[in-house]
């Protein structure tokens, strides 16, 4: 198998491309494949102060690494969660990482804000993991971008995710989600941070064969509390159409941000958030935001419970 | 030859064979999920690559849940 570029030998196969690559070519594809998703997408430019949402795990690491790569100014922020031995080694592998590429690395601890751990936070409020986990990561990423004075929050989301989440939401015509999905979500609200994905041209093994190449140390454990079990589905069935049609998942999703407006038309009031949060400060679309209110929760019952164990 | 994974390790011999039927054939995965890589240098080996016993590799699944 020889790179079709250079005539080296090849390390990897693209039949969604129809090509095979060496490293160096690969390497450069990938680089090409993120600029090329900045471009079309009018993600950002030079001017902006890039966060990477980095979670430790291959997706985000890869994707601070192209940005660095490819000049932008960059920035890292990372939630520990307080999910036991998972969050700490995932925090090890962001740290390693901004040392390596002597970046800047933000780290906010859950604990900090709520005196404990998602899996704690979700048993209070008696809520599913992956929700409460997801509504605090938004808020905090959100945050703490805005008063780090960036501009732009970068998420490592890949293809696999996104035509995943689309065929999800397509199967159960959730039209609200379908209208507010793409690779960019622009800013409705001066502390609301535009949120872009500049991987959604590449794929997970893409992504994977990347860090591999670069000997980036990446998380590779599951989070203990993945909850993933449709969306995995529904990446495998997309990848034995992809084997059988190669090219099919970017089709799929590129297809998708080009009709959008099918779907943003139905819902053409719901992107404003009309308040700030009397207690944060941040927007939200009551008088209290989600945020604030699940710490309330929390607060109010550890500290019951401090209580009766003490009497 | 070495074949490790996420969970395990397992030493197995084996006659000649490509990494695509490896991965395909006898493993029956999805190439689209998987990536073989040799564990001697950590590089990835391509489809073509004839894996021999002395070989020790890493099956690494790429999809990943969430
Ligand atoms: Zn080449
Ligand atoms: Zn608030």
């Amino acid at each position: 198998m020889k790179c079709k570029i250079c005539g080296r030998p090849a390390v990897i196969k693209l039949p969604a491309h129809n090509i095979a690559l060496c490293e160096k070519c690969f390497e450069e594809f990938v680089l090409r494949r993120v600029k090329n998703a900045i471009k079309t997408y009018k993600m950002f430019t030079k001017d902006d102060k890039v966060a990477v949402a980095v979670s430790g795990g291959k997706d985000s690491l890869a994707l601070w690494d192209i940005l660095t790569r490819l000049g932008y100014e960059t920035g890292g922020i990372h939630i520990h969660l307080g999910i036991g031995k998972y969050s700490d080694e995932s925090l090890q592998k962001a740290e390693n990482f901004a040392k390596k590429i002597n970046s800047e690395l933000t780290v906010i601890y859950v604990r900090d804000f709520f005196g404990t751990g998602i899996p704690e936070i979700a048993k209070i409020t008696k809520r599913k993991t992956c929700s409460v986990c997801g509504t605090i990561k938004r808020y905090l990423m959100n945050r703490f971008a805005y008063e780090k004075g960036y501009t732009v929050l970068a998420t490592g989301h890949n293809l696999d995710d996104e035509a995943s989440t689309l065929l999800g939401n397509l199967l159960y015509w959730k039209d609200l989600y379908l209208a507010r999905k793409g690779p960019v979500l622009p800013s409705t609200h001066p502390k609301l941070i535009r949120k872009v994905k500049p991987l959604v041209f590449l794929t997970e093994r893409e992504i994977a064969a990347y860090t591999i190449l670069r000997g980036i140390d990446y998380i590779y454990e599951e989070c203990p509390h993945a909850a993933g079990a449709t969306s995995i589905f529904h990446k495998h069935v997309l990848n034995e159409i992809e084997n059988y049609s190669p090219g099919t998942k970017l089709h799929f999703l590129k297809g998708f941000y080009e009709r959008k407006n099918i779907f943003a038309r139905l819902y053409p009031e719901e992107t404003k958030m009309q308040h700030e949060c009397k207690e944060c400060g941040y927007p939200s679309s009551g008088e209290i935001c989600g945020f604030c209110k699940l710490r309330r929760r929390v607060k109010e019952k550890l500290e019951n419970g401090r209580e009766t164990t003490t009497a | 030859m070495k074949i490790h994974t996420r969970e395990k390790t397992i030493e197995e011999r084996i006659q000649e064979i490509t990494v695509r039927d490896l991965i395909e054939k006898k493993l029956k995965l999805n190439p689209e999920e998987v990536l073989v890589i040799d564990r001697q240098n950590n590089r990835i080996l391509p489809p073509d690559y004839r894996l021999k016993d002395e070989d020790e590799i890493e099956i690494r699944m790429v999809i990943s849940g969430g």
